[in-house]
């Protein structure tokens, strides 16, 4: 064995634990005791490495971690897969729930549109905690306009022959945002919306700027004041006939 | 929960090197332990079991995305680089972390384990799902990609004639 075959092995040596001296491992090691060279490597090999360990482990942990592990805990979620229509209809039967449900997004990553969009897709990805039982844009802004939710959004025509499931009311940053649930071809869709001066870098116009946000397609506009954010289980082919202005 | 999501948020950090990203897979690793957490029956195997999915997790999601390059170094170099004592001196989390990002990605996750927990080979071979001589020779390998790149990245004085780069 010579000094580099010895380094090589030495890599893999942990101080304090023996589940990896094998006979190529002793041998390293002896060879340690008789070179002062591939001796003082290795020194400074485990002087790094327990400063790498050391460094590694103080990785600030986001302060509200915790908590918000706990109050996902607590949540009933409704799973829908991905992507899994079935389940998706499914979940709208099970969800019987008459109340809006608020769901607090504390945004990590500023307020710019980018984390908007992010926080919304995960949002829907993962399932919901709750969301209101509606049957059309209109049954749901009843109800958004009991709790005092905003209910001036715009539905665009390309929206007009989906079916609405429910909706949600949701706070982004201390933010209304409106959210409506639609299915149509066996995939779901979602319309958030909420006050363009909200999102710190919102689109200016009505023209939809698209993005792919794994698992979903997205697309983003403004009007009249607001900003309204389309996510779409699919590619974005698929979100394209849902869109103002692409609509078949 | 007290106990590990520290450390899980770490290892996905590590993983990641996205702040927001570890976040999301951290709660979803203990979403998935409420959810399925009761079907495990030995439960000195929890901390295993949440390590394991926090890594197929954060596997999936690599999959599903396009976002991420897969850049990996070269081979481990024949001769293995030494940290200059003052860069392991001036190391902090930051600059560790960084340098735990650009090594090649099959080599990523063993090596955060290695660091961050006391697992065993054996641990690490379960919870990645790869056999035990792969862990070694990984760690091995992501080793000396490390110490290259903090090696690299420490300031030096002067340039020396004949001194080797990258």
């Amino acid at each position: 064995m010579d000094r580099d075959q010895a380094k090589e092995i030495l890599l893999r040596y942990r101080p304090g634990r023996d589940d990896m001296i094998d006979a190529e491992m002793r041998q390293a090691l002896a060879l340690v005791d008789r070179d002062t060279e591939l001796a003082r490597w290795f020194e400074q090999q485990q002087r790094a490495d327990e400063t790498i360990r050391a460094r590694l482990r103080e990785t600030p942990v986001p302060a509200d971690l915790k908590q918000r592990i706990l109050a996902e805990q607590k949540i009933v979620r409704v799973d829908f897969g991905w992507p899994k229509p079935v389940l998706f209809a499914a979940a709208a039967a099970v969800v019987v729930l008459s109340v809006i449900g608020l769901w607090v997004y504390r945004d990590r990553t500023g307020n710019g549109l980018s984390a908007y969009r992010t926080g919304m897709v995960q949002y829907v990805a993962s399932g919901y905690s709750m969301f209101i039982k509606a049957g059309s844009f209109d049954e749901l802004r009843q109800v958004l306009a009991q709790k005092s939710w905003p209910t001036d959004f715009s539905v665009p025509d390309s929206l007009r022959n989906v079916t609405v499931i429910g909706g949600g009311a949701l706070q982004w940053n201390g933010h209304k945002v409106d959210l409506a649930c639609m299915k149509a071809d066996n995939r779901g869709l979602w319309l958030f919306v909420v006050e363009k001066a909200a999102i710190r870098n919102a689109p200016a116009t009505v023209a939809p700027q698209i993005k792919t946000v794994d698992p979903m397609a997205t697309a983003v506009w403004s009007q009249d004041g607001d900003t309204y954010l389309l996510v779409v289980q699919g590619d974005q082919q698929s979100l394209k006939k849902y869109l103002p202005g692409f609509g078949s | 929960m007290e106990e590990h999501y520290r450390r899980l948020y770490q290892f996905a950090y590590n993983l990641s090197h996205d702040e927001a990203e570890a976040y999301d897979l951290t709660q979803q690793t203990f979403l998935k332990w409420a959810r399925k957490g009761h079907q495990l029956r030995d439960l000195s195997k929890v901390k295993t079991w949440l390590f394991t999915t926090l890594h197929r997790e954060f596997l999936q999601a690599r999959r599903r995305s396009s976002r991420f390059p897969h850049h990996e170094l070269d081979e481990v170099a024949r001769e293995l680089p030494a940290i200059p004592p003052a860069m392991v001196d001036q190391l902090d989390a930051a600059a560790a972390v960084n340098a735990l990002a650009k090594i090649g990605e099959a080599f990523r996750a063993p090596l955060a384990l290695f660091y961050l927990e006391d697992y065993s080979y054996k641990e690490i071979a379960e919870i990645l799902g790869v056999p035990v001589g792969t862990v070694q020779s990984r760690i091995s390998r992501g080793k000396s990609q490390l110490y290259k790149i903090l090696a690299d990245s420490a300031p030096s004085p002067t340039t020396q004639a004949g001194e080797s780069h990258g």
